[in-house]
């Protein structure tokens, strides 16, 4: 190799070596002194929206990402998942391949739907009466700097779950038992609890009509009825939570028939449905 | 003026501004700019950049002192190369990932592919320090 030619791979070595000073000098400095930020609404910052023909809950929020730095962000994939403590899935959300220009400020809507037509039934029942802990899952990825930078989010963050119906004190004592019913559907309970608790099923049994309306707004009505010679009874329980922030109602129905027959409590769920009302 | 007879050569000033005074004032005017930082990382930071910087800088400079093709220049070339890479993962933080904090959200910089550009740079520099030494060595066992 002669001089010239060394001449050139010099100054290529040289123009390597200050691009990658640069860099590391402008952008990561960028990157630390928050040129690029991130903004996630906090709990007031999520709003409703109901889609009646649908039969959808809409849960609208949102995040800004401001990119004071010299390049994009680019193949930003972000997914959420809401799940109890005891693992249940409520909801997830995915977006792929999100991007923000170098110098822009980006907002990005977040719609969470809440179907509820498919709704999982018995996690979201569940939440009726049982105090819980939901944990929100973030996963985020994305690629700064042609891809040399990687970035990541992995959180679980941890919010108490205080159920509407959680502590009631009942005046009446066919409560724990009408909410014991349904906890069977949305819990899981498993038979030989029913079997142990006979005396719930003997109590139910009497009952033909019940109606309770809170102050608040909560009703529960419960009408009972002979099912069928073999000493079943039916029992259809139909109870409406007030929702302030979706100005209307949710409305929790449940049909089961139950009995005791050859000396053996008998639970059967027949149909259980979840509707919503406009005030 | 031959660089021989400079007091300090081209190279260790651009060394001492590159690798000293411009880091160290920029860092300088983000924990002023920003005091809701936390010092302890940039201080860190300081803590091993500074005397990687100044090393370099005494490379550069001695690097004066031998001609090109000479083995002591061939040496002092590549241990620069070496402190450079060096200085530059102390400038990362030391590691090959950075945790950083947005809101109640703990971001992690994944570095990897940009170290691998680091390896690939100080590599290409390594080779045209053999190179060079190759040539002007040469040139210089001819003269003599």
């Amino acid at each position: 190799m002669n001089k010239k030619k060394l001449g050139y791979v010099r100054i290529a070595a040289i123009t390597l070596s200050l691009m990658l000073g640069t860099l590391t000098i402008l952008n990561l400095l960028t990157i630390m002194t928050h040129g690029i930020e991130i903004e996630i609404p906090d709990e007031n910052q999520f709003s409703w929206a109901i889609d009646p023909v649908e039969m959808k809950i809409l849960i609208i929020t949102g995040f800004t990402v401001k990119n004071h730095g010299a390049y994009d962000i680019e193949n930003i994939d972000i997914s959420a998942r809401i799940i109890t403590q005891e693992g249940d899935e409520l909801l997830s959300f995915q977006e792929r391949g999100l991007a923000v220009s170098s110098g822009s400020i980006r907002d990005f809507d977040i719609i969470l739907e809440i179907s509820l037509n498919d709704i999982d039934l018995m996690n979201w029942l569940s939440l009726l009466y049982r105090d819980t802990t939901m944990s929100l899952i973030i996963d985020i990825d994305a690629e700064y700097m042609f891809g040399l930078i990687h970035v990541t989010v992995d959180e679980t963050l941890d919010r108490d779950w205080i159920a509407p119906l959680s502590g009631y004190s009942p005046e009446n004592d066919i409560m724990p038992w009408i909410l014991g019913a349904f906890g069977y559907y949305s819990m899981g309970i498993d038979q030989a609890v029913w079997d142990v608790q006979r005396t719930a099923v003997e109590y139910l049994m009497e009952i033909d009509e019940f109606h309770y309306l809170s102050e608040d707004g909560y009703e529960i009505l419960v009408t009972g009825q002979n099912y069928s010679d073999g000493g079943l009874r039916e029992l259809n329980c139909a109870i409406t939570i007030p929702v302030d922030d979706l100005s209307g109602d949710i409305l929790l129905g449940y049909n089961m028939t139950f009995g005791i027959a050859n000396d053996e409590v008998i639970i059967n769920i027949q149909e259980v449905n979840i509707t919503y009302v406009r005030d | 003026m031959s660089e021989t007879k400079r007091w300090i050569s081209i190279k260790a000033i651009i060394a001492l501004f590159f690798y000293l005074i411009i880091p160290l004032f920029a860092i300088y005017n983000i924990i002023t700019t920003y005091p809701e930082l936390s010092r302890e990382r940039f201080m860190t930071m300081v803590y091993w950049f500074v005397p990687l910087a100044i090393i370099l800088v005494i490379i550069s400079q001695a690097c004066m002192y031998y001609p090109r093709g000479h083995n002591m220049r061939f040496f002092l070339d590549l241990i620069y190369v070496v402190f450079t890479v060096l200085w530059l993962f102390a400038f990362l933080g030391g590691g090959i990932s950075i945790t950083q904090s947005w809101n109640e959200y703990q971001f992690t910089l994944h570095l990897w592919k940009y170290i691998a550009v680091i390896l690939f740079v100080a590599g290409f520099n390594i080779i045209y320090y053999t190179l060079e030494w190759k040539v002007y060595h040469k040139e210089i066992n001819q003269a003599h």
